[in-house]
């Protein structure tokens, strides 16, 4: 059976007692509305082979339906992304994807400020490797008075930089409401 | 300044037959917790978490799963509990990865997000859930039951869990 998330973290788990092997690098949380949350200098990490970012997040917007969160890496917003998702919660399991998009995509990842804060576990695989292009994938799931939905997403940046910077908005365009938490953790590879 | 995290709090291994798994007594020194298990069940039925002994109606849930060639999946506004499918026989084990965020944090309530598999046969399939405690009380206890009528099955010997804190 290839259950990659379920996957990843039965290793983080088996791993854990083997020191450093996961790590917390930041954490950001709101004091006050902010339209992003970003980190940046990640160039410095090399000890690590991927990321982590888990984050509860809202906005502060009204509305009956879950937002989403998009992620920027290195601060490129042209149309180099690659998204993908598929998500479940009323009587039939959807799934999408966009070909050409200008961010990355964690699906029903922020909930709006009625509707407490959405979590998610994001992924960020080979961050630093410039032999291919960067790859996430992340579990969220929110409530709202017209939508529950748990998602499972994945996506690609097209580009073989370092990735350097990332960088959080939701698509309602709206500020990220304060309490809302960012915290990056680096995994180490062999 | 990087910190070492992904901290084993408790374990369960269990050396007998067990109606239910408790952790008690969870401090609030991490941000996140995760619990893994592996384990198997005397008969099929759906799983069933409470946090706190909150038998209240504060626990919405959004789920999907995919059973064989069949996709599916179902919300509820407000469970008594948590509840997600378990293991079919005490030979077919069911894993599944629980992540808690913000537990300890009073002004939020709490985000929870779970992936399981399992290889009943027959019944063979992958899903993922999304719930929330309404509640802004420090989580501080978790127990997992293996039946929707809670006492009236148990999880078999060797099955595991194991509850990890992450800072944050």
């Amino acid at each position: 059976m290839s259950l990659v998330l379920l996957g990843i973290l039965n290793s983080q788990a088996a791993a854990a007692g083997a020191a450093g092997a996961y790590d917390l690098l930041e954490t950001q949380v709101l004091t006050s509305n902010s339209a992003s949350v970003t980190f940046t200098g990640l160039g410095s990490y090399t000890d690590y082979k991927h990321l982590q970012i888990r984050a509860v997040a809202q906005a502060n917007t009204s509305g009956t339906n879950i937002l989403n969160l998009n992620v920027n890496l290195n601060s490129d917003t042209g149309f180099n992304y690659a998204v993908h998702r598929i998500y479940g919660g009323s009587s039939t399991v959807q799934s999408a994807a966009n070909t050409s998009r200008d961010s990355l995509i964690v699906w029903r990842a922020c909930t709006r400020n009625a509707d407490g804060y959405a979590p998610s576990v994001t992924d960020i695989l080979d961050f630093s490797n410039t032999n291919k292009y960067t790859t996430i994938r992340g579990i969220a799931g929110g409530y709202a008075s017209s939508e529950k939905t748990v998602a499972l997403s994945s996506g690609v940046w097209m580009n073989t930089s370092a990735v350097t910077s990332i960088s959080f908005t939701n698509n309602g365009a709206v500020d990220l409401t304060a309490g809302s938490r960012f915290s990056l953790y680096g995994i180490k590879g062999a | 300044m990087a910190t070492p995290t992904y901290d084993l709090i408790d374990s369960v291994t269990l050396s007998a037959t067990a109606t239910s798994v408790s952790f008690t007594g969870i401090g609030s020194d991490h941000r996140d917790l995760v619990l893994v298990a592996q384990h198997s069940a005397s008969s099929q039925s759906y799983l069933s978490i409470r946090f706190n002994d909150d038998s209240g109606n504060n626990y919405p849930i959004a789920w999907m799963a995919g059973v064989s060639t069949l996709a599916t999946s179902n919300s509820s506004d407000s469970y008594d509990r948590l509840l997600f499918t378990q293991s079919y026989t005490n030979t077919q084990d069911n894993q599944w990865v629980m992540q808690i965020l913000d537990y300890a944090q009073t002004d939020k309530h709490k985000g929870v997000l779970i992936r399981q598999n399992e290889q009943a046969s027959g019944y063979e399939h992958t899903s993922a859930t999304a719930s929330r405690w309404e509640s802004t009380n420090a989580l501080t206890k978790i127990q997992i039951w293996p039946n929707y009528t809670l006492g009236s099955g148990n999880f078999t010997i060797g099955s595991t869990f194991y509850l990890y804190g992450i800072a944050g």
